[in-house]
């Protein structure tokens, strides 16, 4: 469990939320890593709370589900992020906080807190690459991948659904990293993908992501449902927003371990 | 000392003690907090009422002859949240049915608390389970809530810690928590029935006659309560802490009274708790795919029993406990974790039936496949003083996300001590589990 739960608040945020901005800028003064960056650096309220639903699809159609309640908070660069299962039963109290430093040589702080065990535990750096839950979405998918940690080419634009979007291309500097490239098409307005495509060290296609509901909550662009499609293995994972919030004024004592030793919130 | 190896280090006069006489199994409380629970009238209270709980059925048979079982139980956990805006309440209760060992049978009135949580201090109050210390699977500083070791080891360490009655208050910062408790009432740990297949084994020779008293505890009085504080940190890139415990030792030192007769000896045994008390600290330090976690103890004034059964003498000393351990996750769902743990007395006579130093090591690796619906794992217990060894490996499979079964294998090594005195319980075993 502990491997599956690093990240998510965080990513949660990431993952969800997009600054109504003004228009951007015309892509050809932009290269690709310009275009990740304003992608990265997208502003996304003060602090969020939310309801995620993940449904996992097998081949067979058989289909397990997952609800998490999320809470994230920003400190300047830094940021604090709280977790609670609510499904399914097995899981349900498990609880993650997580301290995220932007310094690149300060480790971020994660506790664990596991109902079965009433007991709160420091927890290490998961691996990025580690599928969270049983779904199809790695920890990096879910949002929090540097840009600095991939090359970024802009392939051309193009319109999806009538929305104007650049395509990015990324690959990857560390050669051991388990995709060779994604592809990105990036909605220009809201400065979110509206479709990925994930492919393995061999070039083929593993996974395509896409992204049919984006809206304004609060102010800001968010996803509302993704859908993650692993090609190889014929497995699928839907995951939606059930409700999120933006700027609701969360208080600092929330993210204290304190709280997660409680074992949950109202 | 660990519990756990104390617990075996002193074997030589448990097998006589019963279950405690004053378990809380009691029906008639099992029957109101039931009934509570069940019936608890909702509409009145303006909060949030979540029920929950699991069903499990675990059953264990003796790879040799008879192949009789070791274990045989079901049991019903029927646990309720009721929440409001700052104050909370959780209750839970067990309904158990053991084939092997009676007397654990019955209506369990497990917890019942109650939660008031402020911006910077916090209180629980009522039945709960207080849980301390940073190692998994070895009670060092974990010693607030008493071990309930009716199945020895073959009963998962989640379900041995019992609740007490205690009021905790905590005054809570960001960084920071400072934790008081009072639990006005004693209890016992729990030891394996006489009789059951695991009940501690020892052998005494026949010209030795032993009679045994029931275990003397202290009265319910103001005066014998315990009361514990600790200071709790988590600061970026470690976590520790410091802990005291004024309490009474949960398992009772066996006085004695050796009479002789003709050629015979008789050993009148009459069992007692002592205060004893207790300093600690733990820390635990994250460092890229690892985890370094420690804990150490220091028991002041423990009684150890002497190496001679036929002795009255008593040894009172100081000891000293610590644990190393390391966890590592290096990633694809892998999973392992490595601690040392050392029992130290100090002031040693060579009189006493514990070493000086009792050593044990643990080793536990898992690996989760088929998107984690199947879950391998192998935890190892490893006496080094005895050279003897627990095995428990387990394969675990989600048949869904509420109902998950189990196989495994339980195999001891060893003839004598802690772990090597069950070399004639080695088992396989099966689990199933439906949680709501």
């Amino acid at each position: 469990m502990a491997r599956k739960i690093v990240l998510l608040c965080l990513t949660f945020l990431l993952m969800t939320s997009g600054f109504i901005g003004p228009a951007c800028a015309q892509s050809a003064e932009l290269t690709g890593r310009d275009i990740a960056l304003k992608v990265y650096d997208r502003p996304d309220g003060d602090d969020q709370r939310g309801i995620m639903h993940m449904t996992l699809i097998n081949r067979r159609g058989r289909t397990r589900e997952r609800t998490l309640l999320s809470f994230s908070k920003e400190y300047g660069k830094d940021s604090k992020s709280l977790m609670f299962f609510q499904s399914p039963a097995d899981v349900k109290g498990t609880g993650f906080l997580q301290y995220d430093y932007d310094d690149p040589d300060q480790e971020d702080d994660r506790w664990l807190y596991l109902p079965a065990l009433k007991k709160v535990r420091r927890i290490s750096g998961s691996s990025k690459n580690d599928y969270f839950m049983g779904t199809d979405f790695t920890y990096d998918d879910m949002g929090n991948r540097a840009v600095e940690e991939d090359h970024h080419k802009l392939l051309r634009e193009e319109e999806v659904d009538s929305l104007k979007c650049w395509v990015l291309e990324s690959t990857p500097k560390d050669e051991d990293y388990m995709y060779s490239r994604t592809v990105r098409w990036i909605r220009q307005d809201a400065l979110l993908p509206v479709k990925v495509e994930f492919y393995d060290r061999h070039g083929n296609l593993l996974k395509a992501l896409t992204i049919p509901d984006i809206r304004k909550q609060d102010g800001f662009w968010a996803m509302f449902r993704m859908e993650m499609d692993n090609l190889q293995e014929k497995h699928k994972t839907i995951l939606e927003i059930e409700e999120i919030h933006y700027n609701v004024g969360l208080k600092d004592n929330l993210f204290r371990v304190s709280t997660l030793e409680r074992g949950r919130i109202k | 000392m660990t519990r756990m190896t104390q617990i075996f280090a002193d074997f030589n006069f448990m097998f006589f003690i019963r279950v405690h006489p004053r378990d809380p199994r009691n029906p008639r409380a099992i029957r109101f907090w039931g009934a509570l629970i069940l019936l608890l009238p909702t509409t009145l209270l303006a909060a949030d009422i979540e029920p929950q709980g699991f069903v499990d059925t675990y059953h264990a048979v003796r790879l040799h002859d008879p192949c009789d079982y070791l274990s045989s139980r079901t049991r019903l956990r029927l646990e309720m949240w009721v929440t409001g805006e700052e104050a909370s309440l959780f209750a839970s209760m067990n309904a158990i049915h053991n084939n092997v060992i009676p007397s654990d049978s019955g209506m369990e009135f497990r917890e019942a608390f109650m939660d008031y949580t402020a911006e910077k201090w916090d209180l629980r109050i009522g039945r709960q389970i207080i849980i301390w210390g940073k190692a998994d699977g070895l009670a060092i500083t974990d010693i607030i809530s008493p071990k309930d070791y009716t199945e020895s080891l073959a009963r998962d360490f989640d379900d041995i810690r019992l609740p007490v009655d205690a009021l905790r208050g905590r005054l809570l910062f960001d960084r920071a928590n400072v934790e008081l408790l009072w639990l006005p009432v004693f209890r016992p740990a729990i030891l394996p029935p006489p009789g059951t297949p695991w009940a501690f084994k020892y052998q005494l020779p026949d010209s030795i006659k032993t009679e045994f008293d029931a275990p003397i505890e202290p009265d319910l009085s103001l005066k014998n309560s315990e009361l514990a504080g600790k200071a709790a940190f988590y600061l970026s890139g470690i976590d520790f802490a410091v802990s005291a415990f004024y309490t009474w030792d949960d398992l009772p030192t066996a006085h004695r009274t050796t009479t002789s007769e003709d050629d015979s000896t008789l050993v009148h045994t009459h069992p007692e708790h002592h205060r004893l008390t207790f300093v600690g600290a733990e820390f635990s330090m994250p460092w890229r795919d690892f985890v370094v976690r420690g804990e150490a103890a220091f028991y002041k004034g423990r009684y150890f029993e002497p190496d001679d059964p036929c002795s009255e003498e008593l040894f009172k000393r100081h000891a000293l406990s610590g644990m190393i351990g390391l966890d590592w996750t290096p990633g694809n769902d892998w999973s392992l974790t490595a601690q040392l743990a050392d029992d130290f007395i100090m002031d040693y006579d060579n009189a006493i039936a514990s070493d000086e130093h009792t050593m044990l090591t643990t080793l536990n690796v898992s690996k989760q496949l088929f998107r984690q619906t199947l879950t391998l794992s192998s935890m190892g217990y490893f006496g080094i003083n005895e050279g003897e060894c627990f095995l428990r490996s387990s394969a675990e499979y989600a048949l869904t996300d509420e109902m998950h079964v189990s196989v495994g294998l339980g195999l001891f090594f060893g003839d004598e001590g802690m772990m090597g005195q069950y070399e004639d319980n080695d088992e396989v075993w099966m689990k199933a589990k439906f949680s709501f």
